[in-house]
């Protein structure tokens, strides 16, 4: 098959006019100018004061003009850099990548099918395997390792990601510590913190506790990172109805304004940052079980449409599904989201994978999306109508009698079309021949065959037992 | 019967008129404690059903919930202190380390319309800060919240720090929050662990039992 292209351009649905994107925006903007961000970091409101924002305790707020000029000054799209020449991804325009999702506490196993904690043994297996997989582009955590008892978890768990892939990274920890532990171990691998800016590994993914009320974990993650100028994504998280309004427009302009704070102090600690947008994770309180639902449908698409509306970069979400097991839920979730997220042009699709609103990761339904992925990459790669693909000539030549099998035309292009690894479009006969396995089933059966013939080349002797003396260093410093 | 119409007013959630309607049942000569049980408590009963049968949404069961105390204000100087005594006196927080608020004053909630008393120590609160209150409220619950894996080893710490101040067997611990689950309860040597806030109020009242 020919190797589909990433992030074809195409095809752009939407649901908002710009009329609306922009009334949006402006409701963002009068909630920073009257109501402000509660900023529980001292220096973040000393520089946002010196830019003319009104500190009035911990509240700040800012004008308009300062959004405006945070909004002229951080780029459209930024480049992230696999290990060595490949997976280069170029975040910007109408492309879209996808990835995992990170740090679940539960994991469902997809050899005995039972749901469980994570080891790092699990986490270096699951790595492998999202290294394998042919259309997921960017990489994070997987689950989390319960079984290492050392104060550096997230270290040793990015080790073994640096060590098992050679995409991209969305990383994230709840610590600064942590945060400033990977880019120092991604530094290294870089060759010091210049080659590293100049060739960011990774987007740092910092997830923001309430849309109007900042912490000061969050704004000293924010501050750090873009004091290396490295691309970020800040993602104030609203909870419909509970941390933030029940309309979607609402929901949307409160997650917007605390997303634009961020924009503008991290364009303030060093002008250019790359900041990815999101939206805020703009979710679904189910109102009688109280989850946050990852798949409803009130979720997608409208921040990827205010994020190309403000010509940036955009941190989206799919193939997440709240089903417990791979199975009917867990597909039609899957499908419908990575589906929407990718017509609606959203850059970066993260948490690929997930189950049970987030609490748990499975391998099999890795798989089952990267089917799912395979067949949108497809779909969104764009018409040619062409001489070529017109085939005017030899239509008049073959019609109205013949068939196309053996022509020319046909052996060139039979390696257009998408051809499916788990999904089955054989006879039944066949199909049963080889087991009737389900579509879960087969999933599982792929992972085993990935993860038995991926191999990746190992990280340098060198670099492998620099990373390990960062770490030892970061854990001294507990 | 002389209490429909305040047993709907209760589940709409209109405070004001539940407010009125108790008035009126008192100007008519019902003794508070009736209205109390047979008024107030009942249409609470039937809100706790509809909540179960997810008849009613989440916010709606707190509106009912406020509308009852409403309710209850109308008769504070009728009623003793007695009768309305919290059944329960829960302190309740999230663990040091963790901000997230959302779940932990959703329990709150339901827990005060469920009859017991409540006192929110906040996010982020340490093991000497939840045993302090503990102790300085004289409470029997202790309910803590994590929303990070982070953070859950906060709650080992509260109960060690519960121990050492000999607190321990006076209070019924209960944990929650979406990485917590039931084995980690038994590791901890909690008294209970509750999925989500309606089996967090499910949990505390067997508990009280």
């Amino acid at each position: 098959m020919k190797e589909l292209l990433q992030g074809q351009a195409g095809v752009r649905f939407g649901k908002l006019t710009d009329e609306q994107c922009a009334k949006i925006h402006e409701a963002s903007c009068r909630l920073l100018e009257r109501v402000g961000v509660e900023a529980g970091h001292q220096r973040a409101r000393e520089i946002l004061a010196q830019a003319g924002a009104k500190v009035t305790g911990e509240r700040v707020r800012l004008s308009r003009d300062l959004i405006d000029w945070a909004l002229a000054k951080s780029p459209s799209g930024f480049t992230l850099y696999g290990r060595g020449e490949e997976h280069s991804m170029p975040v910007e325009g109408t492309n879209v990548f996808y990835g995992n999702g990170s740090e679940t506490p539960i994991m469902i196993d997809h050899r005995s099918g039972a749901r469980r904690q994570g080891t790092l043994a699990d986490v270096t297996e699951g790595i492998k395997l999202i290294d394998a997989l042919p259309h997921i582009d960017f990489v994070m955590s997987f689950a989390l390792p319960w079984d290492l008892d050392t104060g550096v978890v997230y270290l040793e768990q990015f080790k073994a990601m640096m060590a098992n892939t050679t995409k991209p990274f969305a990383y994230v920890a709840p610590r600064l510590s942590d945060v400033e532990g990977m880019v120092a171990m991604m530094e290294a691998e870089a060759g010091g913190e210049e080659a590293h800016r100049a060739r960011p590994r990774g987007l740092s993914y910092i997830n923001v506790t309430h849309p109007l009320r900042h912490s000061q974990e969050d704004l000293e993650k924010l501050m750090f990172v873009a004091g290396k100028g490295i691309p970020l994504v800040y993602n104030p998280a609203v909870l419909r109805g509970a941390s933030g309004p029940m309309t979607i427009p609402a929901a949307l302009a409160v997650a917007n304004a605390g997303e634009l704070f961020g924009l503008v102090l991290a364009q303030l600690i060093n002008e250019g940052t790359p900041v990815s947008l999101s939206g805020g994770t703009q979710d679904k309180l189910d109102m009688h079980s109280t989850i946050d639902v990852y798949s409803a449908p009130e979720n997608r698409v409208a921040f990827a449409e205010m994020a190309n509306w403000y010509d940036k970069a955009h941190w989206g979400l799919g193939g997440a599904s709240d089903s417990k097991v791979v199975d009917e839920q867990a597909a039609a979730e899957a499908a419908l989201s990575l589906t929407l997220e990718s017509l609606a042009g959203s850059n970066l699709i993260h948490d690929v994978g997930y189950m049970e609103s987030g609490l748990s990761n499975s391998l099999a339904q890795l798989v089952v999306c990267d089917e799912i992925i395979g067949w949108i990459k497809r779909f969104m790669q764009p018409l040619e109508v062409s001489d070529e693909t017109l085939a005017l000539d030899m239509i008049e030549r073959v019609a109205p009698e013949g068939d196309y099998l053996l022509e020319d035309h046909t052996m060139n292009h039979l390696n257009d079309d998408w051809y499916p690894r788990v999904f089955d479009h054989r006879t039944f006969d066949k199909w049963t021949a080889a087991g009737g396995k389900t579509l879960s089933e087969r999933a599982a059966v792929r992972v085993d065959e990935l993860i038995r013939k991926h191999e990746i080349e190992p990280l340098a002797d060198a670099l492998s037992e620099r990373l390990d003396e960062i770490i030892q260093e970061f854990k001294a410093s507990e | 019967m002389a209490f429909d119409k305040l047993i709907e007013l209760v589940q709409v959630g209109d405070g004001q008129q539940v407010a009125a309607e108790v008035q009126k049942q008192l100007d008519a000569g019902n003794s508070a404690p009736t209205i109390l049980n047979d008024g107030l408590i009942a249409a609470m009963d039937i809100v706790g059903e509809k909540m179960e049968s997810e008849e009613m949404f989440i916010p709606e069961v707190l509106r009912s919930a406020k509308a009852m105390e409403q309710g209850l204000a109308v008769m504070k100087d009728e009623l003793a202190l007695d009768d309305v005594q919290a059944s329960g006196k829960v302190v309740i927080g999230t663990v040091k380390g963790d901000l997230h608020d959302i779940g932990k004053n959703l329990v709150s909630m339901l827990l005060s319309s469920a009859g017991f008393e409540v006192i929110d120590a906040g996010i982020n609160v340490a093991p000497d800060a939840f045993v302090a209150k503990v102790e300085e409220t004289g409470a029997n619950f202790l309910a803590m919240s994590a929303l990070l894996t982070t953070t859950m080893p906060m709650m080992k710490q509260t109960i060690a720090e519960l121990e050492q101040r000999g607190l321990r067997d006076r209070v019924k611990v209960i944990i929650g929050g979406a990485p917590v689950n039931q084995g980690y309860a038994d590791e901890l040597g909690a008294d209970g662990y509750a999925s989500d806030a309606g089996a967090a109020i499910k949990l505390a009242k067997s508990l009280r039992a």
